[in-house]
C-alpha cells in the first residue's frame, strides 16, 4: 500500500476539481509515482482489484486487512493521506461513471477547509491536537463504524447496507455521533426497527425524516432528550425497543 | 436580579470536587485513565440504591470508551483503565454517570478533560497569539473556537503593515497592545463563561487555554476570590453576577498594567 504525499493529495484535489465530473480516468497513477506518493509506513495488503457490494464488505475488509499490517484503530483513523489513497485506489466503486459516461461528485462547496470530505477526509483540531471527520468519509467511515460493531452478531449489517456510493443523510447522521456507532444496544434497536430480515434491507421511509418515528429522529433528538434520563449503553437492546413512545409502533409491527 | 432554573430531570450533578482524574503513563501502550471518586461533597449520592453502577465514560473525537466503576456500594475501579480503543493517547474528555438497575440516570458530573501534558495547572500557557489579515475598517477582532489550539487576536492587515513600515509590530506595540488587551480580556472571559456556559471553578484545572485564562483571571483579584460555579444543576444561578465579576477582572486588569495612565504617557491623548 502507498499512501500520497502532499503534492498527491493535491493532485488528486486537482482531479476532482476539474475533470472528474466529466468522466475522466481516476489519477491511480499517483499512487505509484514517487513524486507523489511513498510506501505506507507498514505493509498494508490492499487488493486493487477487490470489488465490495455493501459498504459493511468495505469497512470488514479494511478492518481486517489495517489489523493484520499492525496498524490499531487510533493511529490509522488520524492518517488523512491513508483513507484519501484508499478512495483513490477504489475510486471507480466509490464514483462510478455514470451511464453518459460522467460521474457524479459529491461535493461541500461552502467547506472552506476541504471541498470533497467523501474522498479526502476533512481534519479537525481539537485540543490542539488534529483529527479527521470521519463521518463524511467514503471509506473511513464504514471503516470506524465497522469496528465499533465487530463483535456484535450483526456487524453493523444495517447501517452498513448499501453499495459504496450510496451514502445517506442517514449514514452522515450515525456515522457522525460517536455515542451512536459506539453503542452496540442501540444498533440493534437500529436493526429490530428498521431491518426487513426477508428482503435482507431496510425498510421504505426508515429515514424519511417527515415521517413518525424515523430514524434519524432516534439517534438525533430522541436519543438527545433520552440521554437526560436514562444511559442507552446500560439498556438491553429489548428494553430500549420497549420504552420507546408510540411513534415508534409502527415500526415494531 | 437571579435566574432562576428548575431541574426537571431530578438527576443529581456530581460536582468537580468529587472527582481527581488523570493520565497516566505506562511502560508501553496507552495511558490509563484514573479516576478517584470521593461522593462527600454530594452526600445525595450516597443516598441512592447501594447496587446503582458507576461508570467513567471517556471520548476523544470519533472514539469512546466505558469503564465500569462497580457499584456505589461496591466500588470496583478497573485495574488497568487504558485508553487503547481511544484516537488520542494524549487527552480524553470523560463523564461520570450513576446509573440504576434499569439504566435510569442518576447522577451526572460536568465534562472534564484530563491531558497527559501535565497535572500541574500551574503550567505557563500561551493565552493568545496574533495574526493579520484583511478586516475591511475594522481594527482587530477576536478569533475563538473550542478545537483551536490557541484563540488568536487578529489586526487588520493594514494597521499591521503600517505598523511593520514604521519598524513596531503590533503586538510589540505598547499603545496598540494597552487599548485592545481590556476588550480581549473582557471577551475571552464571555466567550468561556457566558457563551460556553462552562464552570469557572471546575475550568480553572484545565490545563489548555481555556484554564490559563482562568487562571489568569483569578489572579488579577488582589485578594483570595470566589471563581463563579456552576449550582447542583450544572448552571449559573444568576449571569448578572457573572458579568460583574468578569467586569472586576478588567477593571483590575487595567488597574493592575495603569492601562489609562500608559496611554496617556505613550502619546495616546
Amino acid at each position: 500500500m502507498r499512501v500520497l504525499n502532499d503534492r498527491g493529495l493535491k493532485q488528486y484535489r486537482a482531479f476532482l476539481e476539474e475533470v472528474c465530473e466529466e468522466g475522466a480516468e481516476s489519477p491511480g497513477h499517483l499512487l505509484s509515482d514517487d513524486m507523489y506518493s511513498k510506501p505506507y509506513s507498514r505493509y498494508i495488503d490492499l487488493d486493487k482489484e477487490a470489488g465490495f457490494e455493501t459498504k459493511q464488505e468495505l469497512g470488514r475488509y479494511l478492518s481486517e486487512r489495517l489489523e493484520a499490517a499492525g496498524v490499531p484503530r487510533h493511529e490509522a483513523a488520524k492518517d488523512r493521506a491513508l483513507w484519501a489513497s484508499i478512495t483513490l485506489l477504489y475510486f471507480d466503486q466509490f464514483c462510478p461513471l455514470t451511464p453518459d459516461g460522467t460521474r457524479r461528485v459529491p461535493q461541500e462547496r461552502q467547506d472552506p477547509n476541504e471541498r470533497y470530505p467523501k474522498f479526502i477526509p476533512r481534519i479537525v483540531e481539537r485540543g490542539g491536537e488534529l483529527s479527521l471527520r470521519g463521518r463524511r468519509h467514503y471509506a473511513l467511515g464504514p471503516y470506524l463504524i465497522y469496528e465499533y460493531n465487530k463483535d456484535t452478531h450483526h456487524k453493523a449489517d444495517v447501517l452498513l447496507s448499501g453499495s459504496l456510493n450510496a451514502w445517506g443523510d442517514d449514514v452522515e447522521q450515525t456515522a457522525g455521533r460517536i455515542e451512536v456507532i459506539s453503542n452496540m444496544n442501540l444498533i440493534e434497536v437500529i436493526r429490530m426497527l428498521y431491518w426487513d430480515e426477508d428482503g435482507a434491507r431496510l425498510k421504505t421511509g426508515y429515514s424519511t425524516v417527515s415521517r413518525p418515528g424515523s430514524l434519524l429522529r432516534l439517534v438525533g433528538d430522541l436519543r438527545n432528550q433520552t440521554k437526560m434520563t436514562h444511559d442507552w449503553y446500560s439498556m438491553t437492546p429489548q428494553d430500549i425497543y420497549d420504552s420507546l413512545p408510540s411513534e415508534y409502533d409502527e415500526w415494531k409491527s | 436580579m437571579t435566574t432562576r432554573t428548575f431541574n426537571y430531570t431530578g438527576r443529581i450533578h456530581i460536582k468537580q470536587e468529587c472527582i481527581d482524574g488523570a493520565l497516566t503513563e505506562r511502560s508501553s501502550g496507552a495511558p490509563c485513565l484514573e479516576v478517584d471518586l470521593d461522593w462527600s461533597p454530594v452526600p445525595q449520592i450516597l443516598e441512592l440504591p447501594g447496587d446503582s453502577k458507576v461508570y467513567v465514560d471517556a471520548s476523544h473525537g470519533m472514539s469512546f470508551v466505558r469503564f465500569d466503576y462497580g457499584t456505589l456500594e461496591v466500588p470496583d475501579p478497573p485495574a488497568e483503565p487504558r485508553l487503547t480503543d481511544l484516537d488520542s493517547w494524549t487527552s480524553a474528555d470523560f463523564f461520570i454517570m450513576v446509573v440504576d438497575r434499569d439504566g435510569r440516570l442518576l447522577a451526572k458530573s460536568s465534562k472534564h478533560t484530563v491531558n497527559r501534558a501535565s497535572r500541574n495547572t500551574s503550567t505557563r500557557t500561551p493565552l493568545i497569539d496574533t495574526n493579520f489579515r484583511d478586516l475591511g475598517e475594522r481594527p482587530w477582532e477576536l478569533e475563538v473556537r473550542e478545537e483551536m489550539a490557541i484563540p488568536l487576536l487578529v489586526f487588520n492587515e493594514k494597521w499591521w503593515n503600517a505598523a511593520l513600515g514604521e519598524g513596531v509590530p503590533l503586538n510589540t506595540d505598547a499603545l496598540a497592545m494597552a487599548m485592545v488587551m481590556p476588550n480581549v480580556l473582557e471577551g475571552m472571559l464571555k466567550w468561556l463563561l457566558l457563551e460556553n456556559d462552562w464552570d469557572a471553578y471546575q475550568l480553572s484545572d484545565d490545563p489548555t487555554w481555556k484554564g490559563a485564562w482562568i487562571r489568569f483571571a483569578r489572579d488579577l483579584f488582589s485578594e483570595q476570590t470566589t471563581l463563579p460555579a456552576h449550582n447542583d444543576s450544572g448552571i449559573y444561578e444568576s449571569i448578572p453576577e457573572i458579568l460583574e465579576w468578569i467586569g472586576l477582572a478588567v477593571t483590575h486588569f487595567c488597574e493592575h498594567h495603569g492601562i489609562t495612565s500608559r496611554l496617556i504617557g505613550l502619546g495616546g491623548a
